[in-house]
């Protein structure tokens, strides 16, 4: 009684505590969003050196913004000001992109440094922008037509942040960096990014890589991509990115020193780790329960009571047992539970001289499924009645397997077929063309998708967990009951509290416009 | 040591593809990086052994004139042609260019055939839900209900014979709340249930408790 009680309080009580303490916390994010984000860059193939200014439009700020404030131009000669108004720029001023805005200061002096802000009043709060400076105005050589905003103006890409690569075994740093305003045009004139790293922060800078135009994180407006290209844990690197805009290029400001480096632990599945620790605890310790000779229920399952009728039904009628063993590899925890059934299957076929047919569509199915079976017909003591020709490779193709299948079914009408392991869209082919010759069918799969068709087609049906259970069930071997009883117990009543739990807190939490639901969520994402 | 080394071996790389997926460190990612390489090294060259023993089988069918060897004999013909045409009749080009004569046997014959399985799906869901849709008994009853609602709430029909009905009691939206709700409760519970399972087949495994794919009891 005791345990029972403090089993209850753990599960109510510590484990969810736990698990919020464990979980990973959400990271301020590295790239932040401010109003604006100002930049300003020479006019290109201006000889009056004038500077043309762009910054990200204020929230409100769209196609529908008939009565959004005039944003105010400042500039002074001194980061610190005083800061006197050059301009303004109202809302019925086409605007450069959708999201940005520009405006050009042709009234500087060659030669002068210039610091800018921009700055707007909206809903009676004034909302400033950085300071961005200083640029000294600098008359460019003749070209070109005079440049009309918003034309060929490449500005650079801001913010830049580089970062070792988060729960990675190293040889990476992630860099992240706010789009350039001319990316924000999406215009085909736009080419993306370059990406340049260097060992010091004068250089020299080699390309080490390029990336597309557009946005990994649209609210951000930020783009992120991870640079692991000869990197070498603990060495010191320096980055730049350069914005290429219709055969001009404008860098972003050097970000560095940063380092990769191997991570220990990967800080995302803690929680996964605690909650698979408790399920692999509670297996094993039914298991040694089993092994100590206690008595363990398990329910009965209606698809694996019917096994040995359905092999007998088949030997009674004088006619061949057909199992499909699905359409995945090996490497598929499905095809390894079917196996483990094929195994129970062929011991019963062997010991009534029951004919049967196991069509694979993978050929390390066939030879796995070769060794069961003939296993299975020497310890069931007719190895005599065995050949390889039990088990035969038709095709790893989805649809011909199943039009191989069907043509042998057709043909041959077994009495008796199985259908247990990973099965997709041919589910219901395989099983309504056994169904029309009136075999006896036994399925079973952990695609929740096709457990409607094979219920609606087969006679009995293992659904998800009872494809796993099978080995264990029809052995009824102590030590594999007793994992069963773990999962099942240990593990469903770990799981459906923390279900119940969770869902009162999160729906308190809806409720209430807490931020709890969230919070919930990301503990039990892995990643 | 016939059963021991596979066990060993087994133990082996579960235990590293476990540690692996908490553990990004050095030699771990790099270990099973390793493990996954020799997997598809054994699946590519058991790819013969698959493709040989389609041929021995269908080989004595023909040879033995088996019932239906017939049919044994396109299944030659077919696999010869299709690796014949890609060897050695692609007019220089990579067997998998557009154009080849590969890419030709492709397009025209093994897709469409493909494409005429896939199609057949559509008269057996007709068939299975004709006979899975009989309101044999009160279970059956909602389950037919259930499935008119869904069906009739995803076409224009639906909405059309419950127009006059307050907008949460038209079909579209109680064929949502169907599949948002009830279905996805119902499929959640089960792949809880399937990650229990294999979580504890693959610790059976990994353990050397569960030996019956190995051809042990």
């Amino acid at each position: 009684m005791a345990n029972k009680v403090a089993s209850g309080i753990f599960i109510i009580v510590i484990l969810p505590f736990l698990i919020w303490l464990i979980h990973k916390k959400p990271q301020p994010p590295s790239v932040s969003y401010p109003p604006y984000d100002l930049t300003a860059v020479l006019t290109p193939y201006d000889t009056a050196g004038s500077v043309t200014l762009s910054w990200f439009t204020l929230e409100g700020d769209d196609e529908a913004a008939a009565y959004f404030p005039d944003y105010r131009i400042l500039r002074s000669q001194y980061q610190q000001g005083p800061f006197e108004e050059i301009g303004t720029v109202s809302f019925d001023v086409p605007r450069s992109t959708q999201i940005s805005r520009q405006f050009r200061d042709i009234a500087v002096v060659a030669g002068g440094d210039y610091f800018y802000k921009v700055v707007a009043e909206v809903d009676g709060e004034i909302i400033e922008s950085n300071v961005f400076g200083p640029i000294t105005a600098t008359p460019g050589p003749a070209g070109e037509e005079p440049i009309e905003v918003p034309d060929i103006i490449a500005f650079p890409p801001t913010q830049l942040k580089a970062y070792d690569t988060p729960n990675d075994n190293g040889g990476s740093i992630t860099l992240e960096w706010k789009i350039s305003a001319s990316d924000a045009a999406r215009s085909e004139r736009f080419k993306g990014y370059d990406i340049y790293r260097g060992a010091s922060p004068d250089g020299p800078f080699e390309k080490v890589g390029e990336t597309t135009s557009g946005v990994s994180d649209s609210e951000r407006q930020v783009k992120i991509i991870a640079d692991g290209r000869d990197i070498i844990n603990g060495v010191e690197y320096y980055y730049y990115v350069a914005a290429k805009w219709n055969g001009y290029e404008a860098n972003s400001e050097i970000f560095g020193p940063v380092k990769s480096s191997q991570q220990w632990f990967h800080t995302g599945r803690g929680v996964s780790l605690v909650l698979l620790g408790l399920l692999i605890g509670s297996i094993l310790y039914f298991i040694n329960r089993a092994k100590a000779g206690k008595e363990l229920f398990i329910r009965k399952i209606g698809g694996l009571e019917a096994v040995d009728e359905a092999v007998g039904r088949a030997t009674e009628m004088g006619k061949a047992i057909f199992y499909v063993p699905g359409i995945q590899d090996m490497n598929n925890m499905q095809t390894i539970a079917g196996l483990t059934i094929l195994g129970r299957v062929a011991r019963l076929t062997a010991q009534y001289e029951t004919k049967l047919e196991v069509p694979v569509s993978r050929s390390l199915v066939m030879v796995a499924a070769r060794e069961i079976v003939k296993e299975s017909y020497l310890n069931a003591g007719r190895p005599d009645f065995y050949n390889d020709d039990i088990v035969y490779y038709l095709t790893d193709d989805q649809f011909g397997y199943a039009a191989g299948v069907d043509g042998l079914v057709i043909r041959k009408k077994p009495a008796t077929v199985f259908y247990q392991g990973a099965f997709f869209a041919e589910s219901l082919i395989l099983a309504e063309t056994g169904n029309s010759i009136g075999a006896i069918q036994i399925a079973g799969t952990a695609m929740p998708a096709q457990l409607p068709f094979f219920v609606a087609a087969c006679d009995y049906t293992l659904i998800g967990e009872e494809l796993f259970a099978a080995s264990a069930y029809l052995s009824r071997e102590p030590k594999l009951l007793g994992s069963l009883k773990g999962q099942d117990l240990g593990g469903k009543l770990i799981f459906l509290s923390l279900a119940l739990i969770f869902v009162i807190i999160a729906t308190l939490g809806a409720f209430t416009g807490s931020e709890i639901v969230d919070t919930i969520q990301r503990m039990f994402n892995v990643n | 040591m016939r059963r021991e080394i596979p066990l060993i071996l087994t133990a082996i790389v579960g235990i590293t593809f476990f540690i692996q997926f908490f553990v990004p460190h050095s030699p771990m990612r790099e270990l099973s990086e390793t493990f996954s390489d020799w997997y598809s090294i054994i699946s590519a060259f058991a790819i013969w052994l698959g493709g040989l023993n389609l041929m021995k089988i269908s080989f004595e069918k023909v040879y033995k004139k088996d019932k239906d060897w017939f049919f044994a004999v396109t299944t030659i013909v077919s696999f010869f042609l299709i690796l014949i045409v890609g060897l050695f009749f692609s007019g220089g080009r990579q067997y998998l260019e557009q154009g080849s004569g590969y890419d030709w046997l492709y397009r025209n014959i093994y897709s469409p055939l493909s494409a005429t399985m896939f199609a057949l799906l559509a008269f057996f869901v007709a068939s299975a839900s004709y006979r899975a849709f009989r309101a044999r008994n009160a279970q059956a009853t909602v389950l037919l209900l259930a499935a008119f609602i869904v069906m009739a709430g995803r076409t224009p029909f639906g909405d059309w014979i419950t127009i006059y009905l307050p907008e949460g009691w038209r079909l579209s939206n109680l064929s949502n709340v169907i599949m948002n709700y009830f279905n996805v409760a119902g499929q959640r519970a089960i792949m809880i249930g399937i990650s229990l399972g294999i979580v504890s087949t693959s610790l059976r495994i990994i353990l050397g408790i569960e030996r019956s794919h190995l051809g042990g009891e």
